[in-house]
This record gives C-alpha cells, structure tokens and sequence, in this order.
C-alpha cells in the first residue's frame, strides 16, 4: 500500500512539467491610400462672379493614407481655364484658376490644362501618414479672376481631379 | 493540423503583398467648378462736369477735350445726343449753325458705325457712335465745333449725353 501511493506521487510530479512551442507571426502591412471628395463638395459654385474681381468656391478633399503621400491636380481643359457654354469657339476665361490648401497648407497653385507641361502641379507633398476625413478634411479655395475681357451672360464649367499617390 | 495553419499563414501573407502591390498605384477624385458671370458694362467719363472749348473764333474749330472709358465683359455700342441739339445761347434759344462733333481718337478704337474717320455729329437723338467687344477701351476724344461767321458773340452751351448697351 505504501508503494503504491509513492507510485502515484511521482506520477503527479511528471504531470507537472511543462511543453512549449511556438508560432511566428508575420503581417506585411499594406500601403494603403484613399482619395474622396464628398458628395456635397462635388460640384462648386463660384461667388461673386463680376469683372475686375476674384471669384471664389471653397471645397474640400479628403485623403486616408498610412505612407507619405502627394496631391496633384490637374484640369480637364486644354488650358486649365474654365470654358463658357456658348460661342463658337467656345469662349474661355483669359486666367487660370488657382487653389491652395488651408491645412495641411499647400498652394496657392495654378491649376494646368491638358496641354500644359506638366499636366498636373503639386499642391501637397511629403504629407504626414493620417486620416484627413471629417471634421479633418483638407479645406480647399478655388480663386478664379474675372476680367472684363472675358464674355459675360455665360456659364463657364471646369473640372478638376486631385490624384493622391505615395510621396 | 500544424500543416494546414502553416498554409493559412502563407495564403494571408501572399494576399497582403498583392494587396501591397495594389496600393501602390495612384487614386483620383474629381470636383466640377462652375460659374455664372452675368453681363456688366460700366462708361466713365473721365473729364471735367463743364468742359470749355478752346479757340472759339469764326471759320475755326473750338476744341474740348477728354477720355472715355468703357468696360464691358459682353459686346457694347456706345451712343450718344445732345440737348439742345446744337450749341444755344445761355440767354435765348439761338443756336450755332453747325451741330457739335466727337472725334474718337484711339487708333485701337472698336469699330466706330457712324462715320469711317471716326467723327460722329450730334444730334438731338441717341445714335450709335462705337461698338465693341469685352475688355476695357480708353478712348480720348475731341469735342470740335465749327464757327460760323453768322454765329453771333456770345456764350454757348450744351449738354453731350453717352449711353452704352449691351448688344
């Protein structure tokens, strides 16, 4: 009886002793970029449109990016000038629109047409990794001179792209 | 079962580098800038209220000068009259012989429609002077008046009224 118990007892201590092993776990994080311009910021009316002043729209673009990231924009005219809706050829604003960014700060730039050379300018580089959305948007102003050589009664139209990429 | 987690692992690991190799790419938005630019034109009258002339003598031309500015963004004609039609004495209702006259001056001028030397007689009714296009015009001007050696002595006056319209 009394080896028996003894027996057991060294059992109980074998069962004690520990095992390991192990998993490495890897993650390869992605680059991961996102450009949106929300739905109400889309389409952007000028204000005070009248000769000899700058008209103004203020909108906003929103970039999620987790690298250091660019902003470029470009026109889809051939100038970058805004182009009226009637006359034949078409008339076109005698200046550029400009932009710049308020925060992060960037510009002001001119924008460029398809014809430029680049056909796309920087407004923001080397931009910190972040989440600029929300309450954080990236408030833009859009400043476009009127002169009185340009064609009044009309409706003039551009439309700008921003194209985020890593720095 | 050590197996098949090793091969779960290197699936997720094969799905973050293609997702890494997506991001590299660039991402665009875009936002439509639009503009309503009514018609505006402004005429200055960039001279004295009272204008005398100068060198009132018989068979002569008494002259007066002074500038016009016009500024319109739409095509403009300019008009102008004048009350009474001719130069009357301050005193009685006697008249010069000869109406007053402008000569638009500016060898850039926009197409003058009343005379093809670009000197236009007054009358007592709005008829067309100039026409134009967007942009600003300077335009000096002379304000001549022949005398007449059956003009009598006196002080004369008038009123020149300009009018510009969009066309």
């Amino acid at each position: 009886m009394i080896e028996l118990w003894l027996s057991v007892f060294v059992l109980m201590v074998a069962g004690a002793q520990s095992a390991s092993d192990s998993t490495q776990i890897y993650a390869n994080l992605p680059t991961q970029i996102e450009i949106l311009i929300p739905e109400d910021l889309k389409d952007l009316q000028l204000q005070n449109c009248v000769p000899s002043q700058t008209a103004s729209a203020e909108g906003g673009v929103e970039v999620k990016s987790n690298v250091d990231w660019s902003l470029t924009v470009s026109a889809d005219t051939a100038s970058g000038h805004m182009v009226g809706s009637t006359g034949s050829p078409p008339h076109e604003l005698r200046s550029p629109m400009n932009i710049q960014s308020q925060a992060p700060l960037g510009g002001p730039v001119t924008i460029p047409g398809t014809d430029s050379d680049p056909s796309a300018v920087s407004l923001l580089s080397g931009t910190s990794p972040g989440d600029y959305s929300g309450e954080d948007i990236i408030a833009l102003l859009f400043e476009q001179p009127f002169e009185w050589g340009d064609y009044g009664n009309e409706d003039y139209g551009l439309v700008v792209t921003f194209t985020v990429g890593p720095a | 079962m050590k197996l098949s987690a090793k091969f779960r692992l290197y699936l997720l690991f094969l799905a973050v580098v293609a997702l890494s190799c997506n991001a590299e790419a660039e991402f665009a938005e875009s936002a439509n800038l639009l503009a309503e630019y009514g018609s505006n034109v402004e005429l200055v009258l960039d001279m004295q209220n009272e204008l005398d002339l100068e060198e009132a003598a018989p068979g002569r031309d008494g002259l007066a000068v002074g500038t016009i500015i016009i500024r319109a963004n739409v095509d403009w004609e300019l008009q102008a009259m004048a009350r009474p039609s001719k130069m009357q004495r301050s005193n009685n209702s006697v008249k010069l012989k000869n109406p007053l006259r402008i000569l638009y001056l500016d060898s850039d001028l926009p197409s003058c429609v009343a005379s093809s030397r670009g000197e236009v007689s007054l009358t007592g009714s709005y008829v067309q002077h100039l026409r134009g296009g967007p942009g600003e015009a300077v335009i000096p001007v002379d304000f001549r008046q022949q005398f007449d050696w059956t003009d009598v002595p006196d002080r004369y006056n008038i009123k020149v009224y300009f009018r510009i319209l969009p066309l």
